[in-house]
C-alpha cells in the first residue's frame, strides 16, 4: 500500500541571471515603446517637427506672395492645396505657418511650465503663509476665463508673436503650479529629503536639486500636454483676428479665410487638420509619457 | 377673423404677409440727427421724416415739405409743410420743429457745420412755413434736407434742455415723424418698427412691420439671406464671392444701386508730416507700384469699381479725367532711387507700419495683404498693425500717431460734406475722417472755397474736376477700389427705394408678397 516514494531530484539550479542595471530613462522608453498609440503619436510628432524644421527650405513658394487666382480649389492649379482668399499658396502657408505655430506653442508651453513650477515649488516647499498667498494668486488666475484674459493681453500690448506667447503662458500656468505644489508637499516629507536637510542642505538645493528631479515625471507630462493646449490657444487667438498679421500661422490661415468658408472649404480645412494632427500627436505622446513615467503602472 | 387674432397678439402666418425682415449690425442711437452712419441711418430714415427726398437724378422731391422757393441770390429758402402731419405721439409737426431740428443737427451731427454752417436762422412766420436764411449760397443744401441728414425731431421731446446727443429718448420711447413707429427696441436682440397709421402720405407705408434682428457676423448674415430669413439687406456686407454664389443659387437679387449718394470710397492714407511720405515722389512711386486695377479685378472679383480720386464714381461731380499714374514697378523703383531711397542690402529701401482698421475688414484685409506683398517686391517693407477695435484705430489716427493706414469714407451727395473735410487746411484736426494726414495747400483751399458757393452746376462741376485733378497730382491719398456696397433683395420684396440715397430713404412703398 505504500507507494514507492517518488524521488524528485532537484536538478542543480542554474545561477539566476543578474539583471543588468537599467536606467530609469531606458525603462521608461521600454514602457513607451510597448504603447502603440504613443508610438503613432511620436511618429506624427516627429513628422510635424521635421516639416516645420525643413519644410520651408524644401518648398520655396513664399506664403505671402499672391501666386494664383484667389480661392482656387485644390488640384486645379500647380498649387496642390489650392489658394486662399487673396490667392496665396495654401501649401506654402501650411508649411511656413507650422513653424510659427509650433514655435509659439512651444515657447508658450515653456513659459507655462516655468511660471507654474516656480510658483508651485515655492508654495509646496514652504507651505504656510507663502503657500496661502501664492495659491490665492493662482486661484485668481484660475477663475479668470483663459481665452478672454489672453485676448485682453494681446489687445493691450499688440499682436506680435512674442506677446502672444507671453499671453498664452501667462494665463495657462495655474494647473502646472497646482500639480507642482502637490508633488512638492508630498516629497518634502520623504526620508531622503529629510536626510539631505539634516546634513544642512540649503533650501535652494533641496528645491531644485533634490525634490524637483523626483517631481519631474508628472511635470514632463503636464508640459507636453500644455504644448498642445498652447497651440490650440494660438489658433484660437488668430481665429479671432488677434494673431500677428505679419506671421503666417495655422490659426491665422483659418481666421483669415473663415469669412470665405462657404466658397472655399479647403482654406480652413487643411490648416484645421494640421492643428488637429499636431495636437493629437502631442496628446498621444503625453499620454504615453504618463504611462511610461508612472512607477505604479510599470508592473503592468 | 385674422385681424381679430392679430389684434390679440397671436403671430399668425397670415399677418406675416406685411412683415419685412431686414437686419441691423448694431446701433447705439435711433436718432440720425446726432449719430451718423448706416446702422442708425437705416432705421432712422424710417422713424423720422425729412423735408425732402432725393431722387435717382439727385433732384429734390417733396416729402414733409410740399414745395419750396429759392430766392434769386440763393440766400433764402422758403418751405411749405404738409398740412395735418403729426409726430408719432399725435402732436402736430410745425415749422418750429423744423427750426429746432436744424439747430440740433447743426450742433450735434458730425457734418452739422459742413451741411448747415451757412444757415444763419430759420424763421417761422406761421406753423406751416419755414424760411431758411443763409449767409452765403449753399448749392448742396437741399441734398442735406432729406431724412437721413436732417430728420425732423419733435421739439416738445428733445427741447427739454438735455443734451440731445445723449438724450435718453434717442433710444427709449422714441417719438418720430416718419412712416414707421418704434414698437420694440432691444438693441441686443432686435428692433421692431410698425406702420404709422397716421402718416402724412395717404396709403403709406404699405408694410405693417419691419423687423431688424441683430446680426453682427457677416457670415451668419449671408446664411440667413440664403435661407430666406432676411428679406431685405441694405449694406449687406456681402463680399464679391458671396454675390457670385447668391446669384448662381438664384432667388435673391444683389444690387449695387442706391449707394451713389453715400459714395463709399477706400484709400491708403499716409501721414504726410514727416518721413518718406512727406515727399510727393515717394507717394507717386507707391501709387505706381500698387495696381489697384488688379486689386479690383482679382481680389474683388471685378465687382468693385476702381477708385480714381476723392470722388466716388457715382457722384454727380465725378470726373475720370485725372492725371492717374499707370502701374509700373520699374518706374516706381527708379522714382524711389531719385527720392533718396535707393535699394540697400537685400534690396531694402525703407519700411513703415500700416494700420488696418477693424471695420470693413472684408475690404481692408485683402488690400492690406496686397500692399504688403506688392511693396515688399519694391523693397519697401510693410508691417501690418491690426487695430483690435474701432476705438483704438480712431485714437491712433486722430492723434496723428501713425505712419499709414487703410481708410475709407463717405462722400455724401454734396462734396462739401464728405470730400472737403479731407483737404481743407483748416480741418487738420484731432477728429477721425478729417484732414488727419495733414495736407495743406492754399491753392486747394481756394478751389474748395469756390466750389462751396458756386450755384451754377456746370461751373461747379468744372471746379470739382480741378479739385480731383489736384488731389491726384499731389497724391494726397492712394485711392483703392471702392467699397462693394450692396443691397440684397429677397424674391418677395417689391418697391424698394431707388433714389440716390437708396435704402437710406423711407421704405414706405415697399411690400412683401406671400410665399
Amino acid at each position: 500500500m505504500s507507494e514507492p516514494p517518488v524521488m524528485t531530484s532537484m536538478p542543480p539550479m542554474p545561477p539566476m541571471p543578474v539583471p543588468e542595471p537599467v536606467s530609469p530613462a531606458r525603462q521608461a522608453w521600454r514602457m513607451f515603446r510597448r504603447n502603440g498609440a504613443a508610438m503613432i503619436g511620436l511618429a506624427l510628432l516627429l513628422l510635424v517637427l521635421a516639416e516645420a524644421a525643413l519644410g520651408p527650405a524644401l518648398y520655396s513658394v513664399s506664403p505671402d506672395d499672391m501666386v494664383w487666382m484667389p480661392l482656387t480649389p485644390p488640384g486645379a492649379s500647380e498649387y496642390w492645396l489650392g489658394t486662399d482668399y487673396v490667392g496665396r499658396d495654401l501649401l506654402a502657408g501650411l508649411i511656413h505657418g507650422g513653424r510659427v505655430t509650433l514655435i509659439v506653442g512651444g515657447s508658450a508651453a515653456a513659459l507655462t511650465v516655468a511660471i507654474g513650477v516656480l510658483v508651485g515649488a515655492f508654495a509646496g516647499y514652504y507651505g504656510g503663509r507663502i503657500d496661502n498667498a501664492l495659491m490665492r494668486v493662482t486661484e485668481f488666475f484660475q477663475v479668470l476665463p483663459n481665452l478672454l484674459l489672453a485676448m485682453v493681453v494681446v489687445m493691450l500690448f499688440g499682436a506680435s508673436l512674442v506677446n502672444i506667447a507671453i499671453a498664452i503662458g501667462a494665463v495657462s500656468w495655474t494647473s502646472t503650479a497646482r500639480l507642482t505644489r502637490v508633488e512638492f508637499m508630498r516629497l518634502r516629507e520623504m526620508d531622503y529629503v529629510r536626510a539631505e536637510r539634516s546634513i544642512g542642505a540649503s533650501d535652494a538645493r533641496l528645491i531644485w536639486a533634490v525634490i524637483l528631479p523626483n517631481a519631474a515625471p508628472p511635470l514632463i507630462v503636464s508640459a507636453a500636454l500644455s504644448a498642445g493646449t498652447a497651440i490650440l490657444f494660438e489658433a484660437g487667438l488668430a481665429f479671432l483676428g488677434l494673431g500677428d498679421p505679419n506671421a503666417m500661422s495655422w490659426g491665422r490661415i483659418i481666421g483669415d479665410n473663415r469669412p470665405y468658408v462657404l466658397d472655399a472649404w479647403w482654406a480652413v480645412t487643411f490648416p484645421g487638420l494640421a492643428i488637429f494632427l499636431a495636437v493629437l500627436a502631442i496628446s498621444l505622446v503625453g499620454d504615453g509619457l504618463n504611462d511610461a513615467l508612472n512607477p505604479r503602472l510599470r508592473e503592468r | 377673423m385674422a385681424t381679430l387674432a392679430g389684434a390679440l397678439g397671436a403671430p399668425l402666418a397670415a399677418s406675416a404677409e406685411g412683415t419685412l425682415t431686414a437686419f441691423t449690425s448694431g446701433y447705439r442711437s435711433l436718432n440720425p440727427g446726432v449719430q451718423s452712419g448706416a446702422a442708425t441711418g437705416v432705421p432712422g430714415s424710417q422713424i423720422f421724416a425729412g423735408l425732402v427726398l432725393i431722387g435717382a437724378d439727385y433732384g429734390a422731391e417733396p416729402y414733409l415739405a410740399t414745395g419750396w422757393e429759392v430766392s434769386e441770390d440763393g440766400l433764402t429758402y422758403t418751405f411749405r409743410l404738409v398740412e395735418g402731419a403729426t409726430f408719432h405721439d399725435g402732436a402736430p409737426i410745425t415749422s418750429a420743429d423744423v427750426a429746432f431740428s436744424l439747430d440740433v443737427v447743426k450742433a450735434n451731427h458730425p457734418f452739422g457745420p459742413a451741411m448747415f454752417g451757412k444757415v444763419e436762422t430759420v424763421e417761422t412766420p406761421d406753423d406751416l412755413t419755414a424760411v431758411f436764411k443763409l449767409s452765403e449760397p449753399a448749392p448742396g443744401l437741399l441734398l442735406s434736407l432729406q431724412p437721413l441728414l436732417m430728420p425732423i425731431l419733435p421739439r416738445h421731446v428733445y427741447g427739454d434742455g438735455q443734451e440731445v446727443k445723449k438724450h435718453p429718448r434717442n433710444m427709449t420711447d422714441v417719438v418720430g415723424s416718419g412712416p414707421f413707429k418704434v414698437e420694440e427696441n432691444n438693441p441686443a436682440e432686435k428692433l421692431i418698427l410698425v406702420k404709422n397709421e397716421d402718416f402724412f402720405i395717404e396709403g403709406r407705408p404699405k408694410l405693417d412691420r419691419i423687423v431688424f434682428p441683430l446680426v453682427k457676423d457677416g457670415l451668419t448674415r449671408m446664411l440667413m439671406v440664403e435661407k430666406g430669413e432676411i428679406d431685405y439687406a441694405p449694406f449687406s456686407g456681402a463680399k464679391p464671392t458671396d454675390a457670385e454664389r447668391l446669384e448662381e443659387a438664384g432667388g435673391v437679387t444683389v444690387s449695387k444701386d442706391g449707394y451713389g449718394a453715400v459714395g463709399y470710397i477706400h484709400y491708403l492714407e499716409m501721414n504726410l508730416r514727416d518721413g518718406p511720405f512727406a515727399d510727393v515722389k515717394v507717394r507717386q512711386a507707391l501709387a505706381m507700384a500698387l495696381d489697384t486695377g488688379f486689386v479690383a479685378r482679382v481680389l474683388f472679383g471685378g465687382r468693385a469699381e476702381v477708385g480714381t480720386g476723392p470722388l466716388h464714381t457715382g457722384n454727380p461731380f465725378y470726373t475720370a479725367d485725372v492725371p492717374r499714374l499707370e502701374p509700373d514697378m520699374e518706374k516706381a523703383a527708379a522714382m524711389l532711387d531719385e527720392a533718396g531711397y535707393p535699394a540697400g542690402s537685400g534690396g531694402a529701401r525703407f519700411g513703415f507700419t500700416l494700420d488696418v482698421p477693424s471695420w470693413a475688414l472684408q475690404s481692408h484685409g485683402p488690400m492690406a495683404e496686397y500692399i504688403r506683398a506688392q511693396l515688399g517686391k519694391l523693397g519697401v517693407s510693410v508691417e501690418l498693425r491690426r487695430a483690435p477695435d474701432f476705438g483704438t484705430w480712431v485714437s491712433r489716427i486722430s492723434s496723428f500717431d501713425y505712419e499709414a493706414t487703410l481708410n475709407g469714407s463717405f462722400n455724401y451727395p454734396d462734396p462739401v460734406i464728405g470730400v472737403h473735410r479731407h483737404f481743407d487746411c483748416d480741418n487738420i484736426r484731432n477728429v477721425i475722417w478729417s484732414n488727419t494726414q495733414g495736407y495743406c495747400d492754399p491753392a486747394m483751399d481756394a478751389l474748395l472755397d469756390a466750389a462751396a458757393v458756386e450755384q451754377d452746376f456746370d461751373v461747379r462741376k468744372g471746379i470739382y474736376a480741378e479739385i480731383q485733378q489736384k488731389a491726384v497730382a499731389d497724391q494726397v491719398f492712394i485711392w483703392m477700389p471702392e467699397e462693394f456696397t450692396t443691397t440684397i433683395l429677397g424674391a418677395r420684396v417689391e418697391g424698394a427705394p431707388d433714389g440716390a440715397f437708396g435704402p437710406l430713404a423711407p421704405w414706405d412703398e415697399m411690400t412683401v408678397s406671400a410665399e
